[in-house]
């Protein structure tokens, strides 16, 4: 059967590339990994690989065509065999093999949307967010009210490295001449205190990374049954911010300051929460965290952030460990330690697993969390076994009053 | 291995399985649909659709005996119940066929027989064990029979059926579930009906309508429990000043069989129990998931009394096996088992669809007055910590309620005061089964009050009440 190459995804966001020319012409007989032809994007230049081989069939574009991306630009077979004239998309059929093997729980027809819903605008305007900024998974790639709740979410717990914002370069009225201009961005303030104290912890603090998993299936239904019950909404952030405070009250080597000569142990536990902001981020710490009620932390980081957000740090203590959850972006994160202190926890995404449970297979929510810590003041096998009373603190965690 | 006779197997022909179907045979799916009893499943021959035929024909009884408010002179018109009961039958029987020709149409096999599964992707069909309910419509013609039969995913949508109370085991004579209540010979003088959902209601607007002097309990504090307090106490009182008893927080404790009639005592929260005499019981008090036969318990999969637990695309605990409607739990909907079947096939087929939200499927009850409902009631939106705006708007203030000399209803909305979004309708009234949809649409693409407010709902309909509702939730309905 005949077999397309497709037009590489030449930049991010773009549809089209210019087929500047091509290295093989109908008859010629093509290996995998024979450049075929040369690409060409607004900003750069790609050669194009065969992953296929055989003969080629046909080439659907001619040299100076632009191409649609993703889209077949050549077909290979056997000498002589026909070119499919329609879609080349594997039959449903065909597709339901691999649907079967894979529960799509994780829903990749998230798209960039450009429409909204009445209500997905509302909120996101009530809470300061570019509806433009946040992907949707609604019909059509729409954004819809869950959308905006889980950009709500992600932002009050927030990146150690702001994503920068992406966005379309604006189309070139000649695609081949055009010469996207270069912008210097001299650093901001924030952003300069941000670039030194990082390169000083990556310089200057040996990190070692443990990683974990929670299964929090559990605790997910205790924290609806609060919500239902109390009508008190916490977030899965809030918990693991008490959760590791109540953890570290047995762990003090980790709730310390380090320097080059020694450690400072600290009494209290004041855990540092992440915010990214417009520009860069801020790190509000909660004071005395684990003696605070998790309903108390909660309104504290939603309050921090709100002001962090604007540029302000309400919080007055200085923390003793900080998180970084970048989960509602669906990813798992190795943290930067923020010096001098002497861990971090990173907080990924939450999972849907398959996993044995009670004899059976069960869907379960599993949570991923990272540790970084600074090897000058504690080893390894503390570190394992922070993270292995972390993740009992969190599976078993029941403090909602 | 080798080959699998078909992509999607589905166990079950009612709306839930029969809509997989036909939707699997439009993606290219080679499918198959097994059935042991009638294509359409209860819904369409022992539920939803005959039941709105007997009401139709009551209603229509009704209308005839209060045609002279309506200047329209005629003699007393009387039932002719086995022709009420004729006509339903026939209904059913015209759409059994349709769904023969659906299937027909799509290229699904049926395979008529009762399934279980050997083993993953492996079904044996053989002859139902469950006896057939009478009159049975005929059996699909070119059916596939008895035997092996190999699919490379396999649905369960077995449906649900009565849920029987120790005690009360229907007899078909004296207490009877669904399937003989739709099929009286005469009414009967009076009639005990266990539990106020919807099947329990509209069996009381049916009956009563028949001359039967009927009687509802009901365990908790409210008829319609699943609806609005609000809204059930606007049905109840319409059903006791025609003439219906109802008796909250009581339920029927012992059951004796005389020869015509049965004694039953019923108990009050209170604990006062009294002793009466009825002519027929109607057991409804609610329906449980048909996972037994299936073979669920040797493949792992994880079921209990509510149903089978499955993920938003239906798949179950074990690969290549999914399970919609019924059989996976409440809310139990027709409408629902047919939109989980479409989302399970697609995502057999595609690897994705989009996710069905609970709190947007709508209830529909056919009692007079009707009731329809969306989201969240008062009561569990206060519960989830809403701060809410609630209107209300009476049809007694309704043009065309008026016009129509049918004034008894309710519109109710509910806002979240900090974000517009419309949490809940209620409605109680004529016709509100088929005006609950512009509610739907309107919280299916999230509009926020702005939106409805500036809309413009045509005059005179019965709609005007519902933009009244909204306009009253924020103090500035016009007629009120």
């Amino acid at each position: 059967m005949a077999k397309p190459i497709v037009m590489p995804q030449v930049g991010q966001d773009l549809t089209e590339g210019l087929l500047v020319e091509w290295n093989v012409k109908v008859g010629d007989t093509v290996k995998k990994g024979d450049v075929i032809a040369l690409v060409e994007s607004e900003k750069a230049s790609f050669e194009v690989e065969a992953y296929e081989e055989g003969t080629v069939l046909s080439l659907l574009y001619k040299a100076g065509e632009l191409a649609t991306v993703l889209e077949p630009i050549i077909f290979l077979g056997e000498e002589g065999e026909s070119v499919p004239q329609e879609s080349n998309e594997p039959s449903p059929v065909a597709a339901v093999s691999t649907a079967a093997a894979v529960e799509p729980a994780l829903q990749s027809d998230t798209t960039s949307s450009s429409s909204s819903s009445p209500l997905a605008r509302r909120i996101a305007a009530q809470n300061g967010l570019d509806i433009v900024e946040i992907s949707g998974t609604g019909p059509n790639g729409s954004v819809v009210k869950r959308d905006v709740e889980n950009a709500i979410e992600a932002r009050a717990s927030a990146p150690v490295v702001a994503s920068p914002t992406i966005t379309r370069p604006a189309a070139a009225a000649d695609p081949i001449s055009a010469e996207a201009e270069d912008t210097e961005m001299p650093f901001s303030r924030m952003r300069q205190v941000i670039a030194d104290r990082l390169l000083l912890s990556k310089q200057t603090i040996p990190h070692f990374y443990l990683m974990g998993q929670a299964d929090i299936t559990e605790l997910q239904i205790r924290r609806k049954a609060h919500l239902d019950i109390t009508g008190e909404k916490l977030s899965l952030n809030d918990i693991v911010v008490h959760a590791t405070a109540l953890t570290l009250l047995e762990f003090p080597q980790l709730n310390a300051l380090v320097s080059t000569t020694g450690t400072v142990l600290k009494g209290n536990v004041n855990i540092g929460v992440a915010v990214s902001v417009d520009g860069g981020l801020m790190v509000p710490a909660i004071e005395n965290t684990p003696l605070k009620p998790v309903s108390e932390v909660s309104r504290l980081i939603r309050d921090y952030a709100a002001s962090a957000r604007r540029g302000i740090n309400k919080s007055q203590a200085k923390s003793t460990f900080s998180i970084s959850n970048l989960g509602m972006y669906g990813v798992d994160v190795l943290p930067i330690i923020n010096p001098p202190e002497a861990g971090i926890l990173g907080v990924g995404a939450v999972k849907r697993e398959l996993r044995e449970h009670r004899g059976g297979v069960h869907g379960r929510d599993i949570l991923s969390l990272t540790l970084a810590a600074d090897h000058r003041a504690i080893d390894g096998a503390y570190g394992a076994k922070f993270l292995q009373s972390l993740r009992e603190t969190i599976e078993t965690y029941s403090d909602f009053s | 291995m080798t080959q699998a006779q078909y992509d999607v197997a589905i166990i079950g022909a009612g709306p839930g399985g029969y809509v997989a179907a036909i939707r699997a045979a439009q993606l290219g799916l080679k499918t198959a649909v097994i059935e042991r009893e009638h294509l359409g499943g209860i819904c369409l021959n022992w539920g939803c659709i005959p039941t709105k035929a007997l009401l139709r024909s009551s209603e229509m009884l009704e209308h005839f005996n209060q045609a002279s408010d309506f200047g329209v002179e005629a003699s007393p018109a009387k039932a002719n119940v086995p022709k009420m009961v004729a006509r339903s039958r026939s209904v059913s029987a015209k759409l059994n066929m349709g769904v023969t020709h659906l299937l027909k149409k799509n290229k699904v096999d049926v395979i008529w027989g009762e399934a279980q599964i050997t083993a993953p992707g492996k079904i044996n069909v053989s002859a139902s064990k469950k006896p057939v309910v009478k009159p049975a419509h005929p059996a699909p013609k070119n059916t596939k029979g008895h035997g092996s039969y190999t699919a490379k995913n396999i649905i369960l949508a077995t449906g649900a059926r009565p849920r029987i109370l120790p005690g009360f085991e229907p007899d078909g004579e004296l207490v009877l579930t669904y399937f003989e209540a739709m099929m009286p010979q005469k009414a009967p003088k009076s009639l005990l009906i266990m539990g106020s959902g919807a099947i329990g209601v509209e069996f009381a607007s049916f009956y009563h309508a028949l001359g039967t002097k009927v009687t509802i309990v009901e365990m908790l504090p409210n008829i319609l429990p699943q609806e609005d307090s609000e809204i059930a106490s606007v049905v109840q009182k319409a059903f006791e000043k025609r003439g219906i008893r109802i008796l909250t927080k009581t339920r029927a404790e012992k059951l004796q069989r005389a020869k015509t009639s049965v004694k039953v005592t019923l108990s009050d929260d209170a604990g006062t129990k009294t002793t009466e005499t009825f002519d027929k019981v109607i057991s409804a008090i609610g329906v449980v998931p048909n996972t037994e036969g299936l073979g669920l318990e040797k493949l792992g999969i994880n079921s209990d009394a509510q149903g089978i637990a499955t993920s938003k695309f239906g798949k179950t605990s074990v690969d290549g096996i999914y399970a919609i409607g019924d059989v996976t739990g409440a809310p139990m909907l027709a409408h629902r088992a047919e939109h989980q079947g479409v989302v399970c096939v697609e995502a057999i087929a595609k690897g994705t669809s989009h996710s069905i939200e609970t709190s947007r499927i709508p209830g529909c009850t056919y009692c007079q007055p009707q009731v329809a409902s969306i989201g969240l009631t008062e009561a569990a939106a206060k519960a989830a910590g809403y701060k809410l705006r609630v209107g209300r708007f009476p049809f007694l203030a309704n043009g065309k309620a008026v016009a129509m000399g049918d004034t008894n209803g309710l519109v109710k909305t509910i806002f979240d005061r900090e974000t517009g979004e419309l949490l809940g309708a209620h409605m109680v009234g004529s016709e509100v089964t088929e005006m609950i949809q512009g509610f739907v649409t309107a919280i299916g693409h999230e509009t926020t009050e702005e939106h409805l407010m500036q809309i413009i709902y045509p005059h005179p309909t019965l709609s005007e009440a519902m933009h009244e509702s909204v306009l009253d939730a924020f103090d500035i309905a016009i007629h009120s």
